[in-house]
């Protein structure tokens, strides 16, 4: 009898240290995710930055007028 | 003595009770402590053991705004704001000091704003954090401060196309321009998450039900083109300034889509001038002005005579080469007794050559030849006293005499462009009738896609716009648009000179005008259509529209159909 208690009581707990094993690790993932979506946003935010910076780089304000300007003035017939 | 076998399995019996029952103590030990734990927990634990939820908002991005071209005209990003809880802070004098370190903004404005609401939990100490500020704030990691994120709205063009953009408020909401009229696309719905933490604030775990995804806003397309819109206003702001003018609008418009390409509206302060067009608004921010294009009518004068020329020209009132008795030296004399002056006495002229020469005589001539009715419906095919619904707010449908108030005088007024007041938007949609096969396109601010054209109504048919096109054509040849002539492509346009009306409403300025000129080009397959206004020009530098608006709207075509690559037609014409 003792030997059947002492069986049942290893193996429950084997199974639960296994069951904890698990959630443990899927409490790592989830918290890796977390990790791996911040980052993402943080990139996403520095993309954007990106794109304002470019967007002012190379804005007509800037190229536009005096790229059509030339290209009219070396344009034969012009006034 | 008992046999060594049975002593062995003995003591392995003996060794196993013990290790089980140790075991079992030690399980039933930790359930005990799990029970008290979750029943009576120690006070330095209680502050982690409850609660261990976070809760976060996933703040949406608003759509982009990008020109025809995919250039991006608008565009929000998240950045940080710096707040404090002053509750929480035990010397305000030190905690300003270590700010202003952080984030170099003058101590004693810290102080101030510290102190100012002594039971407030939330000040704003910076509005909007540069990231090298952001970095500076977390590593200090300072009791009461903390940061929140914002969304921001960036324009990476400055003030080009600002009036037609608008721009979002505090609360990142529409509040004029086309951020106003898309806010309802543009905005986003954020999302919220709810995960369970440990003590030290790592996510464990995050239920499906407690996460909802943010939806950014729709991003838009808009039918301006940046390029076109940067070239048009600066041509026009060198116009104004050269010719010392109130003001100036400009719009490029696309005939075969009703697209509008480009608009703008300039107001020029001059000292010393009064009844100046005038926008309080705009010294606050320009991006919340009034655009002018679409909401002040004004009186087109000459460049309202080819719509009203087209239609008596339909109906059979006048042949192109009738001859009409205008007058070769002295003003005409209407059937009712009114005075009509020309800038310029032909004599006797045919009917195209009144358009040509813009002869007011020929104009009232054929008027009193129409009927009213045929008249007023003429003003209403064109769309005039309609606002064009290009999709901005603050639109006005510009000013025609009610039928019941229409006279004899009005009729022959309006042939000549008085008495009604138009927009510039309505003005161009009205003439890219003639730009068309004589349809008149509903003017549009988004982008259309191939083929996708909203046509309101016919104006005229396709002869008579064919016809009214060609004539318009001999006006830039032959007539008041000869400086506005291009010598790459070949254009069809009208020029217009209006006495300024004044602001008491007692008749108009002996020597102040409104000077005008619409046009489009090529005239064998029109692309665009170009209309500028130039308010009460120095008299001094010329006011005529053929002379000062006739330059800037040959320009802004020649270097807008080349940028678009449409091939010079003078050389094949």
């Amino acid at each position: 009898m003792a030997a059947k208690c002492l069986i049942t009581i290893l193996a429950a707990g084997l199974a639960a240290l296994h069951l904890l094993s698990i959630r443990q690790a899927q409490i790592n993932t989830v918290h890796a995710m977390a990790q791996v979506h911040a980052e993402i946003a943080l990139q996403e935010s520095h993309l954007e930055r990106f794109r304002v910076e470019i967007e002012q780089r190379c804005s007509p304000v800037l190229t536009a007028h005096d790229q059509l300007q030339a290209e009219l003035d070396d344009a034969p017939g012009t006034h | 003595m008992m046999p060594p076998a049975r002593t062995e399995r003995s003591r392995i019996a003996a060794a196993g009770t013990v290790v089980s029952v140790v075991v079992v103590i030690c399980m039933g030990a930790a359930l005990a402590r799990v029970a008290s734990l979750k029943t009576q927990p120690p006070a330095r634990l209680a502050t982690v053991a409850g609660a261990v939820n976070s809760e976060a908002t996933q703040i949406s991005r608003r759509g982009q705004l990008l020109d025809r071209r995919g250039r991006i005209l608008a565009l929000t990003t998240l950045g940080w704001r710096l707040f404090v809880d002053p509750s929480l802070i035990e010397d305000p004098a030190s905690m300003a000091a270590t700010l202003a370190e952080c984030i170099g903004i003058a101590p004693a404005h810290i102080e101030r704003l510290l102190r100012r609401r002594p039971g407030s939990r939330y000040e704003v100490v910076a509005p909007l954090l540069e990231e090298w500020q952001v970095e500076r704030i977390r590593a200090a990691a300072l009791p009461g401060v903390a940061l929140e994120q914002i969304p921001v709205r960036h324009y990476p063009h400055g003030q080009v196309a600002a009036a037609i953009l608008g721009l979002v408020g505090s609360e990142h909401t529409g509040l004029s321009g086309i951020e106003y009229a898309l806010d309802e696309d543009l905005a986003g719905d954020n999302g919220r998450m709810v995960w369970l933490r440990d003590a030290r604030r790592r996510t464990l775990w995050i239920r499906p039900d407690d996460h909802i995804r943010r939806a950014d806003g729709q991003s838009r397309r808009l039918s301006i083109d940046l390029a076109i819109q940067q070239l048009a206003t600066s041509r026009l702001r060198e116009e104004i300034e050269r010719r010392n003018a109130g003001g100036g609008r400009i719009v490029v418009a696309d005939p075969r889509t009703g697209e509008i390409l480009a608009m703008a509206d300039i107001i020029n302060d001059r000292d010393g001038w009064d009844e100046a067009a005038e926008d309080s608004v705009r010294s606050i921010d320009p991006r919340l002005g009034r655009n002018r294009c679409l909401s002040d009518p004004y009186e087109p004068g000459s460049t309202f005579k080819p719509f009203i020329w087209s239609v008596a020209t339909e109906h059979g009132l006048a042949e192109l080469d009738e001859v009409l008795p205008t007058p070769g030296s002295l003003p005409h004399r209407t059937t009712f007794g009114r005075t009509i002056r020309d800038a310029h006495y032909y004599g006797p002229s045919t009917w195209r050559r009144v358009l040509v020469k813009s002869m007011n005589s020929g104009m009232a001539i054929v008027a009193e030849r129409m009927s009213h009715t045929q008249m007023q419906n003429a003003l209403r095919r064109f769309g005039f006293g309609e606002r064009t619904a290009c999709g901005l707010g603050g639109e006005t449908g510009g000013i025609v005499t009610d039928d019941d108030a229409w006279t004899s005088y009005t009729q022959t007024s309006v042939s000549m462009g008085h008495e009604i007041a138009v927009t510039p938007l309505q003005m161009v949609r009205a003439f890219s009738a003639f730009a068309r096969d004589g349809t008149l396109p509903a003017l549009r601010l988004t982008a259309a896609r191939s083929g996708d054209v909203n046509v309101l109504r016919r104006a005229v048919d396709i002869d008579t716009a064919t016809l009214t096109r060609s004539v318009l054509g001999d006006v830039m040849t032959e007539g008041t648009g000869r400086r506005a002539e291009s010598d790459r492509y070949v254009l069809f346009g009208k020029s217009g000179t209006a006495q300024l009306p004044r602001r008491d409403g007692k008749g108009y300025h002996e020597d102040r005008y409104i000077s005008s000129f619409i046009a489009g080009a090529p005239i064998e397959s029109p692309a665009i259509v170009v209309l500028c206004v130039i308010d009460d020009p120095d008299k001094s530098r010329g006011h005529y529209g053929g002379e000062i608006a006739g330059p800037v709207v040959r320009d802004v075509i020649e270097q807008t159909l080349s940028y678009l690559g449409v091939q010079p037609t003078v050389a094949t014409r």
